[in-house]
């Protein structure tokens, strides 16, 4: 049910942004979701299989499917999802090279806050996003289509905010 | 030849006998004295006349007492009878017994070269009792003789003697003589019936021997390892018992000082008793010892000390020993035990002298002069904040003036106080809590204050307490909320730095929401040397716990100072997560100074959640945090003074 509603205002969401960004072509492949160590020091990928559906060549579909597997959360017992229970993607856009995400309030209101767990949420989607979406450097948070100061009290969410990769792990 | 002379010595004995045999009755009216029973040969003899004897005094004196006895000037005659000095004059009707004078009842008389008086007088006089048979012209005098019956070695309170008991309390003389050193007793009105205890004797004493010196005089003679005086006394239990034991002997006295403590000892042979005396110009310290003889190899002892000049020793009276320590400054004392019963020994109570503040890089240093004493023990007092170096066995000295501290040091004055009779108390006052450490400073009697000068002095810091009013921050499990914990530690961590001397601002002081660029603001506005920024940390896992550090990317003093915070906070047991870089904190990006956030430790830990919950861990986390701080600017002002 949940899945149908997020769908359905994906697909609002694409349909609204799709003719100021055109579709481009990606190859077929993988991409990287990443959530968080259980003791919150690093974000670690998990790889995700690209459906060979139609439609998910668009960046926007992409981007869509990345936060679509970060809210379902790690497969991998070590890793801890980064986003708060409730949480729903309302609408995303690509505009130049920023990505804005749309999110319900349970983003801000379920997070149990921290710079650590702050860190996780803001991170495992910027990281995430920058990676998976070609042309996208950087990702703008809305909360129910408003801007936001901060997510829970430590970083500055005002702007597009760029990866930070020395949060990842690195390979053993 | 031989013949001849043989002949001759025979006839004159036969001649002798026969003169005694037949004395009584051919001179019949010469009387004769009986002492005890025994015959008492008196030349001249004495004079008979109306039924009663006068006695020739100095032959009396002469028959018992020996040549010594008697002294004839003239018209004077002095008797030493029985231990009784007796005066006489021709013609007196009065006599002088050991120099009080007594009347007779008949005039002393004079014939030939002897002063006479009555039989009944003399006896009276000596406490004898006479009995005169005018038909066979015999005076009987009974002396009441005392019985010496038994001489012994003995031992007290360490100092050897010896006893004598005899059978009623003796009238005695003592005397010492030299070469071989020994000392005389004679007893009077006495009969030796004791046999000479076997030798050795004891420490002070080769042997005894007792003769019948005298018809009523025994004298015992100790003969003395060496010359050593003795005192002698009845036995208070036992009045027939004279007891006689060594004066103390004093061999030493010597000063030394061991760990800053100054000591006068005195050694004797054996307990000594003592009194001392305090004495100005010039000071000294006299210790008189009665009942004491000197026999130190040294009299006079120079000392090398910043307190005493020099011990001296001398029989100051025949019975007292002085021992006398020259002081370059007036000091009191106190006695102390030793191991050793037959040692004096004073510790001197030194003084405080001088007090001094002087300044050298990074530290203050309060110097305290002494006389010698350096041992001390240090407390740090609060309210106000002051150090307190109590210096045992010491004086402080009346002339000792408080001292201020100089410039804006954290030394406010510096002052001293007596603590207790044997403890002087230096006070150093201060503007602010401090680092110290007191050391003695090597080859000196000085006490050295070393004060770091605190590195926050002066320092503007703002400090933030994260989250508050409407935005309450991380929950733990119990419900404890971020906003407050914070709050309470950056009020902790102000009054820590403030107390050090810095001046701190609170981006917020109470429960109010301050938003993230206003911080930022704030500080900026203060012109704050450096930013804190203090949160509890939370994470979707609980397994998460530590300390972790935030600051922006390239700010190479904001990631010293937070690695110094982490060093310090993780000594409380924390783990160290990480110092991490990130540009996106308002917090650490926006204040034009070194800015740090601190994550403390995790509320979504159950273990460190009930840490944040206690007071006196918050107490212990702002004082870490307190550190590092002090730390930082400790490496700033070293880099600022190497350029």
């Amino acid at each position: 049910m949940i899945a149908f509603v997020l769908l359905a205002a994906v697909a609002v969401g694409v349909a609204v942004w799709r003719q100021v960004r055109p579709p481009i072509q990606h190859p077929r492949g993988e991409i990287k979701l990443y959530f968080a160590t259980r003791d919150g020091l690093y974000l670690v990928p998990e790889s995700r299989p690209l459906p060979a559906a139609a439609g998910l060549t668009s960046a926007e579909e992409r981007a869509f499917f990345i936060v679509r597997g970060l809210l379902a959360g790690p497969t991998q017992e070590r890793l801890v999802p980064t986003l708060p229970p409730g949480t729903e993607l309302l609408g995303l856009r690509i505009e130049g090279d920023v990505l804005t995400l749309d999110f319900n309030r349970a983003l801000q209101e379920n997070h149990g806050g921290g710079s650590t767990g702050e860190l996780a949420t803001v991170y495992s989607l910027v990281n995430s996003l920058v990676e998976g979406v070609p042309g996208v450097a950087r990702v703008r948070f809305l909360i129910e289509g408003e801007p936001i100061e901060t997510l829970v009290g430590h970083l500055d969410l005002s702007h597009p905010l760029a990866p930070d990769w020395s949060l990842v792990k690195p390979s053993p | 030849m031989q013949q001849s002379s043989f002949s001759r010595g025979y006839a004159l004995a036969l001649l002798l006998l026969l003169l005694f045999w037949l004395a009584p009755l051919v001179a019949a009216a010469v009387p004769q004295v009986l002492l005890n029973g025994e015959l008492l040969p008196l030349t001249p003899a004495p004079l008979e006349s109306a039924g009663s004897v006068q006695l020739p005094l100095r032959a009396l004196a002469l028959a018992l007492g020996g040549e010594q006895a008697a002294a004839w000037e003239g018209e004077v005659l002095d008797l030493k009878v029985n231990g009784q000095e007796i005066r006489l004059r021709e013609g007196a009707t009065e006599v002088e017994v050991n120099g009080s004078r007594r009347r007779l009842s008949a005039a002393v008389l004079r014939a030939g070269e002897d002063l006479y008086l009555p039989a009944s007088l003399v006896a009276e006089l000596l406490g004898y009792r006479s009995v005169w048979d005018e038909e066979k012209h015999i005076l009987s005098l009974e002396a009441p003789l005392a019985r010496v019956e038994a001489l012994s070695y003995a031992e007290r309170d360490g100092r050897p003697g010896f006893s004598i008991v005899a059978t009623r309390p003796l009238r005695y003389e003592v005397r010492s003589l030299a070469n071989p050193p020994r000392l005389v007793v004679d007893l009077y009105d006495a009969r030796l019936a004791a046999g000479d205890p076997p030798v050795p004797g004891n420490s002070a004493i080769r042997g005894l021997r007792a003769r019948q010196f005298a018809p009523t005089v025994v004298r015992v003679v100790a003969d003395l390892v060496q010359p050593v005086s003795f005192a002698a006394e009845r036995d208070p239990a036992r009045p027939q018992q004279l007891n006689l034991r060594a004066y103390r002997v004093v061999t030493r006295a010597s000063f030394s000082r061991t760990e800053g403590q100054g000591r006068l000892t005195i050694q004797g042979s054996a307990p000594l008793v003592y009194e001392v005396k305090v004495l100005e110009s010039p000071p000294r310290l006299v210790v008189d010892l009665p009942q004491a003889v000197l026999q130190a190899a040294e009299t006079e002892q120079a000392v090398d000390d910043p307190a005493v000049a020099k011990v001296r020793l001398s029989q100051f009276q025949p019975d007292l020993v002085r021992v006398v320590l020259d002081l370059k400054t007036p000091l009191s004392y106190r006695p102390v035990l030793t191991e050793d019963s037959r040692q004096v020994a004073l510790e001197l109570l030194d003084q405080v002298v001088g007090l001094q503040v002087e300044e050298v890089p990074g530290k203050t240093r309060v110097i305290i002069e002494t006389t010698g004493a350096t041992a001390f023990s240090a407390l740090h007092l609060t309210q106000p904040e002051r150090l307190a170096i109590d210096i045992l066995g010491a004086a402080v000295s009346p002339q000792l003036q408080p001292v201020a501290g100089q410039g804006e040091g954290p030394v406010r004055q510096v002052r001293a106080a007596q603590f207790n009779s044997e403890t002087a108390r230096v006070v150093v006052d201060l503007t602010h809590s401090v680092g110290y450490q007191v050391v003695k400073e090597e080859g000196s009697h000085r006490i050295v204050v070393e004060i770091n000068r605190s590195a926050v002095l002066g320092k503007r810091i703002v400090v933030d307490p994260g989250h508050g009013g409407a935005d309450p921050g991380a929950f733990g499990r119990s419900g404890l909320r971020e906003k407050d914990v914070n709050l309470d530690l950056g009020r902790r961590l102000a009054e820590v730095l403030q107390n050090r001397g810095a001046e701190v601002f609170l981006t917020r002081s109470d429960d109010t929401f301050v938003p993230l660029y206003d911080r930022a603001a704030l500080a900026n506005a203060q012109q704050g040397q450096i930013f804190v920024s203090l949160h509890a940390n939370s994470f979707r896992h609980q397994y998460a716990n530590g300390s972790e550090m935030y600051y922006y990317p390239g700010n190479e003093k904001a990631k010293r100072l937070a690695e110094l915070i982490s060093d310090e906070l993780t000594g409380l047991g924390l783990a160290n997560r990480a110092i991490k870089a990130n540009k996106e904190f308002v917090v650490v990006r926006e204040p034009k100074m070194p800015a740090v956030l601190v994550e403390v430790a995790f509320l979504s830990n159950p273990d460190e959640e009930k840490l944040l919950a206690d007071a006196g861990f918050r107490q212990q986390a702002a004082e870490a945090i307190a550190r590092g701080i002090e730390r930082y600017f400790q490496e700033e002002g070293r880099a600022a003074a190497a350029q």
